[in-house]
Parts: structure tokens; C-alpha cells; sequence
């Protein structure tokens, strides 16, 4: 009978408290509940934009660098061209300067 | 002669012989370099003196009148260079886009000018390409404007070049949106052939056609957008 009674008056204690505060219980937890769902929503919200703007700038990068790798291979075309072929420029007397290859 | 002195007069004429070599001859007397001009064109109209006033009947009788109206009709790049940066082209309301100022100047700025000057030429100075061909014919302009060693292209130069040279050539000015396009951008012009004048024209992939089109005892001027350009070096 001694360790029935210790038992008992925790679970009748826990019994009473809920039932007194039912309305109170209830409000609490709506509130923490559609708070977390914002802080759910922000962070999804973030995440897409990081990632997008991270791809995008990634995916830009790697193009101009591809271009830049063209521009170079033209311009050592050119150069090689200059150098075996005839070049011409415009001078300041308005006239133009041919340069025959040697 | 002693082995010492050998050695040294063997040495000084390897020196010699190997700057020979490594020193081409440089600059407009160059074999390789040849220089054509921009067009030099002539006021037809107004002005104190003018082409279409002494053309027909009234073309010099003298070889010395025939120069002095060369002299005075003509106008060369770098004349119309220094007064058309003085001027307002109406067109924009502000000075033609003309900068001398650059020691070295980029070829932008070069084809900037060029462009300004051929829209001036027009506009300021009643100048258009049409040069009386008997003119051309009896008085060298090219040497008497520009100065010694330029000269009319001879028939023979021109022919020489090849199509890749053409296209050289051609190209320097071929992004110019200038719609003087007849005018001071022409690759039509005027050369020296053994019998009187001719017609030349580069056209880019080709080589130069020459025709024989033109009457240089011709007194009436020519239009056709033959222009008189003038060349410098030989090839």
C-alpha cells in the first residue's frame, strides 16, 4: 500500500493541472505552431534565392571565360596572319599604309 | 699582312655584312611599304575659284594656268583636317569630330577623323571627286600637294597587288558607316598608264580590275565616283 500511494499522487496532481488549464494549453500551442511555420517558409524562401543567384553567376563566369578563350585564339590568328600576310593601317595624312609581306 | 691583321679585317667586314642583314631600310622609301593617299578633291563650286567655272571652253590654255587651277581647286586631307576642326558641322550643331591633339592616336580616332573630314569636305567645301581628267592628265598634283616621292598610281603598281592585299587595303576603311561612300571612302581612282589615264578599282577578294575608260584629253569634268588618289613607295 506505501508504493501505491506515491504513485497515485503524481498522476492525480497531473490530472488536475490539465484539466484546469485546458483553454490555456490549447492557445499556446496555435501560436508556436504558425510561428514555426514562418520561420519554415523564410528559410525555403533564402535557400531557392542563394541557390539560384549562385547558378546563374556561375553559369555567366564560366561563358565570358569561354569567350575570352575565343577572342584570344582570334587575336592569335590575326597576329599570325600580320606576320605572314600583307597589313594595312590608316595613318594621320589620311592615307593607308600597305605593308607587303616579306 | 701579319695573322692578326687578318683577323681583324675579316671581323670588321663580318660586322658590316651582318648589319646589312639584320637593318632593313625603313620608312616610305621601304620596297615593301606602299603608301596610297586619301583623296584629294577639288572645290567645284563657289568659293573664289572653282572646277566647274574653268571646265569646257573654258579650260586653261596653258600649261602654267593649268597648275594654278589645280593648285587652287584642290584640297588635301590634312588641309581639310585643320580647317574643318575650326568648324560646326550643322548636321549636330557642334565642331566636326576632328582630334589632332594625340602624339599617338588610336585607329578609332584616326577613322573618327577621316570620317569628319569627309562629311566636311562636302558640306564646308563644295568638294566633291569630280576632277576634269585632262587636268589630271597634264599637271601632277600629287607631287605638287602632297610633296616629292607621291605621284599618281601607275597602272603597273596597281595591278601588282594581289587580292589579299586588296583586302588590306580595303578593310582599313570598310567600317566606316560614312555615307560619302562614292566619295572619300572610293577605292575607284584615277593611274597612270603608258598612254594617259585609266581607271582602277579594288573591290575586296578580288584582284584590282584597271579599265580604260577614261579620256584624259577629256576637258568636261568626271563624275563616277573616280576619285584622284595619290600613292607613295613602290611595289
Amino acid at each position: 500500500m506505501k508504493r501505491i500511494v506515491p504513485l497515485l499522487l503524481p498522476l492525480a496532481l497531473i490530472a488536475c493541472n490539465g484539466g484546469n488549464t485546458s483553454s490555456s494549453t490549447s492557445t499556446e500551442t496555435s501560436t508556436e505552431t504558425s510561428t514555426t511555420t514562418s520561420t519554415a517558409t523564410a528559410t525555403a524562401t533564402e535557400t531557392a534565392t542563394a541557390t539560384a543567384t549562385e547558378t546563374a553567376t556561375q553559369t555567366s563566369t564560366e561563358t565570358a571565360t569561354g569567350t575570352d578563350d575565343a577572342a584570344t585564339e582570334t587575336d592569335l590568328a590575326t597576329s599570325t596572319s600580320t606576320l605572314s600576310g600583307p597589313s594595312a593601317r590608316i595613318q594621320k595624312d589620311g592615307s593607308i599604309r600597305l605593308q607587303r609581306a616579306p | 699582312m701579319n695573322r692578326r691583321l687578318s683577323i681583324l679585317l675579316a671581323a670588321a667586314a663580318l660586322s658590316v655584312t651582318a648589319r646589312l642583314v639584320a637593318e632593313p631600310v625603313v620608312g616610305s622609301t621601304d620596297a615593301s611599304v606602299y603608301e596610297i593617299s586619301a583623296p584629294i578633291t577639288p572645290r567645284v563650286v563657289g568659293g573664289a575659284t572653282n572646277l566647274y567655272s574653268h571646265e569646257g571652253p573654258n579650260y586653261p590654255t596653258t600649261l602654267a594656268d593649268a597648275q594654278s587651277l589645280a593648285a587652287g581647286v584642290a584640297h588635301t586631307f590634312d588641309q581639310l583636317l585643320t580647317d574643318c576642326a575650326q568648324l560646326t558641322n550643322p548636321s549636330t550643331s557642334a565642331l566636326y569630330d576632328i582630334d589632332v591633339s594625340e602624339a599617338d592616336p588610336s585607329e578609332a580616332r584616326l577613322i573618327a577623323n577621316y570620317n569628319a573630314v569627309a562629311t566636311c569636305a562636302y558640306n564646308e567645301f563644295g568638294s566633291k571627286p569630280y576632277w576634269i581628267p585632262k587636268l589630271v592628265n597634264d599637271v601632277d598634283i600629287c607631287a605638287d600637294k602632297l610633296g616629292a616621292g607621291w605621284h599618281l598610281p601607275t597602272e603597273a603598281e596597281i595591278a601588282s597587288l594581289t587580292a589579299e592585299e586588296v583586302d588590306a587595303v580595303v578593310d582599313v576603311l570598310a567600317s566606316s558607316a560614312s555615307s560619302f561612300g562614292s566619295f572619300y571612302f572610293s577605292w575607284s581612282f584615277y593611274v597612270r598608264s603608258g598612254d594617259g589615264l585609266k581607271r582602277a578599282t579594288l573591290t575586296p577578294g578580288q584582284a584590282p580590275t584597271i579599265s580604260d575608260e577614261i579620256d584624259e584629253t577629256q576637258t568636261q569634268h568626271l563624275e563616277g565616283g573616280v576619285v584622284l588618289r595619290c600613292a607613295r613607295g613602290t611595289l
